[in-house]
């Protein structure tokens, strides 16, 4: 994908009609400002990329059950006029048919109209049977009872049964679930469709309000442009235009995700593309139980590198050659060889040497030895990290709000004056979100690539000003003596929150598009 | 409930009046829901005077939903689970509220006049029954002499 191609489908808030405010924190934000811009990918691109970011135009539409019903009723009335179809209902069921795809279906009637009909189970477009006037007796031949002629009701196939027993058949029928709004005539081996007008008729009102909402969830499946949103207990869906869409779409509910994959575990999983998820999750589900071992039970042996498990007793581990080890006999705590150990350090059980030991920068320094498990590991442990960052959102969401209260107490400002912090909760949340998936994205990289180089570089940027604003978000308010020193902490959260907003927007559209020439898009 | 119980009591009381010839069914107690039935194994079929007894147990949604039924005599068929069950598909799939038992009992004996080995729930039957058809109708009489008497 080309990087103009990438921009065209990009949205500006600003022409969104559909956008719920304060969900996304800082929209209204002037894109022209660019002194708080400390961050350029790169220099020939930027201008394009802030001229392209104010014409890039909205390519999906959320849609509530409304919507949904007057456009496929819109698309019904087309049928209707280009065809000169006076029934809406046989109409209804010939776009059922064709799976709501208009050009096909007026295709295929034009081609065949009888055989059309005929498949989509509404033969020469003929709704029902009316009743003959000269019988006076009828008997239902599934209750066995007898009724007068006006108690009945057959579809043109002339299958002709009580009403009781038809609103008995319908109403299983829809109490079944999705798939009563193909349901057939109840004679044996009959396929003429019951059409909407024929359910409005025969069952209670309660039932054919179900039937509907099946009717529209039937639309929807039917169309591949709409899908429900997949957050548990939304009732929206949105339309996307663009099949190859990868930035995430915005619900009304305020979900956001892929609409590719829709998945409400996963939702936005940029800047990966599905298939790489699809392959980390596996691969996650693959190793989990020998990671979460590792990590809880194993160090490795500073000299070696091999992994060690402490399975009880002191401190003084010796790396077992009969394992595949080294022999080297050092201190589980600090990594430090034994030898240095004794009552100076705490004793044999204790070791204060810990914190001043050179364990952790061991373990960058080592990184290149790392075996594939390891290297898994790290971007593991990471992502994991960033993902439960994001589990506790609603907590965080409710502290701020705690936090916004306190200062309505404290300093006696309007609640406008407060909305920055909520804004700065939902920016974080945001780069938590990119930061735990950029580590799938990492781990996939190209090791040697010039990519790879500029993607982790870019990822510390952005890892760091993530927790900048992360620290200077979580200042206690005991801190800030008077109004003065709120306005100079909201100032800055303010405006850390904006730069760190265009650092996140700049890293997606970076990493998505490609960061060098040779980027991997096609994992 | 309400139509379910008048027609089946229809039902029985139009069996009871003309019985056919190649299968008996009756009320289980005063349960109209649960009937006991028997097919005569048909002629030119290995299961020929073979005595099939039958459960059926009829949904209070019925006629609208089909009965279920179970063998509970041991029978060597392809589309016949050992522990008697039938393929719930042969009956749903086709339903329709205008059936009756009586065309219940019809399909069954039909499925041992013409047993249907491409949607089998006993593999290795169907396999013979397509493969090696004597040997099949050889095991297939052998247990209608043992267990359906």
């Amino acid at each position: 994908m080309s990087d103009d191609e990438m921009y065209d489908d990009y949205d500006v808030d600003e022409e969104d009609s559909t956008e719920v405010s304060g969900n996304e924190s800082g929209d209204d934000m002037d894109y022209e400002d660019t002194s708080t811009q400390d961050f350029d990918l790169d220099d020939n691109n930027s201008s394009q990329r802030t001229k392209s970011s104010l014409t890039r135009t909205k390519s999906y539409e959320v849609l509530d059950k409304a919507d949904l019903q007057s456009e496929s009723h819109k698309l019904v009335k087309e049928v209707m006029d280009v065809l000169s179809i006076p029934h809406e209902s046989a109409v209804v069921e010939l776009l059922k048919f064709m799976k709501w795809n208009k050009e096909k279906l007026i295709e295929r009637y034009m081609d065949n109209s009888d055989k059309l009909c005929i498949d989509a189970g509404i033969p020469n477009l003929v709704l029902d049977k009316p009743i003959d006037k000269s019988i006076k007796n009828f008997s239902c031949l599934i209750c066995l009872e007898d009724f007068s002629p006006q108690e009945t009701y057959a579809l043109s196939c002339d299958h002709r049964y009580c009403l009781p027993c038809w609103k008995g058949y319908l109403e299983i029928k829809i109490g079944d679930g999705p798939e009563c709004v193909y349901s057939s005539c109840p004679a044996p081996k009959c396929k003429i469709r019951v059409h909407q007008a024929a359910f409005k008729r025969l069952v209670s009102e309660q039932s054919f309000e179900k039937y509907m909402n099946f009717c529209i969830k039937e639309y929807v499946h039917g169309n591949q442009k709409i899908k429900w949103c997949p957050a548990p207990g939304c009732n929206f869906s949105i339309r996307c235009d663009r099949k190859d869409r990868r930035e995430a779409v915005t619900c009304k509910c305020g979900f956001q995700y892929c609409f590719q994959c829709s998945d409400s575990e996963i939702g936005d999983h940029m800047p990966c593309p599905c298939a790489q998820i699809e392959k980390w999750l596996q691969k996650a589900s693959d190793e989990s139980e020998n990671v979460t071992w590792m990590l809880a039970n194993t160090k490795k042996c500073p000299e070696c590198r091999s992994p060690i498990e402490k399975n009880g007793g002191c401190m003084h581990m010796t790396c077992r050659k009969n394992a595949g080890g080294c022999g080297f006999e050092f201190c589980w705590l600090c990594r430090g060889p034994w030898s240095e150990h004794g009552s100076a350090t705490g004793g044999y059980y204790n070791c204060n040497k810990y914190d001043k030991s050179k364990a952790k920068e061991d373990d960058d320094k080592a990184q290149d030895a790392k075996t594939e498990l390891e290297e898994y590991m790290f971007y593991y442990h990471r992502y994991e990290s960033h993902k439960n960052a994001m589990k506790i959102a609603s907590e965080q969401r409710r502290n701020a709000y705690l936090k916004e209260h306190q200062i309505l107490n404290k300093f006696d400002v309007r609640s406008a004056d407060t909305k920055f912090l909520m804004e700065a909760t939902e920016q974080l949340l945001k780069n938590r979100k990119v930061l735990q998936f950029s580590y799938v994205y990492g781990y996939y990289l190209d090791k040697k690539s010039q990519e790879k180089n500029l993607f982790e570089y870019l990822q510390e940027d952005l890892e760091k000003h993530t927790n900048f604003l992360s620290t200077l978000y979580e200042l206690s308010l005991d801190k800030l003596e008077d109004y003065q020193a709120f306005i100079k902490w909201k100032e800055s959260v303010t405006n850390y929150t904006r730069i760190t907003k265009k650092f996140l927007d700049n890293f997606v559209e970076g990493v998505s598009g490609g960061l060098t020439n040779q980027h991997p898009h096609n994992l | 409930m309400a139509t379910s119980n008048k027609r089946l009591q229809k039902e029985i009381t139009d069996i009871l009046k003309t019985p056919p010839t190649w299968c008996t069914a009756q009320v289980v107690g005063d349960n109209l829901h649960k009937w006991k039935a028997t097919v005569i194994g048909p002629e030119n079929s290995p299961y020929e005077k073979g005595n099939f007894e039958i459960e059926l147990d009829i949904p209070v949604d019925y006629p609208f939903k089909p009965p279920a039924l179970k063998f509970t005599t041991k029978i060597y068929h392809p589309n016949i689970k050992s522990d008697g069950t039938v393929c719930s598909e042969l009956l749903s799939q086709n339903w329709s509220p205008q059936l009756k038992i009586f065309d219940v009992l019809t399909t069954i004996r039909l499925l041992l006049q013409e047993p249907n080995p491409e949607s089998p729930l006993e593999v290795e039957i169907a396999q013979q029954f397509k493969n090696d058809r004597n040997a099949f109708n050889k095991a297939a009489k052998e247990y209608c002499k043992k267990y359906a008497k």
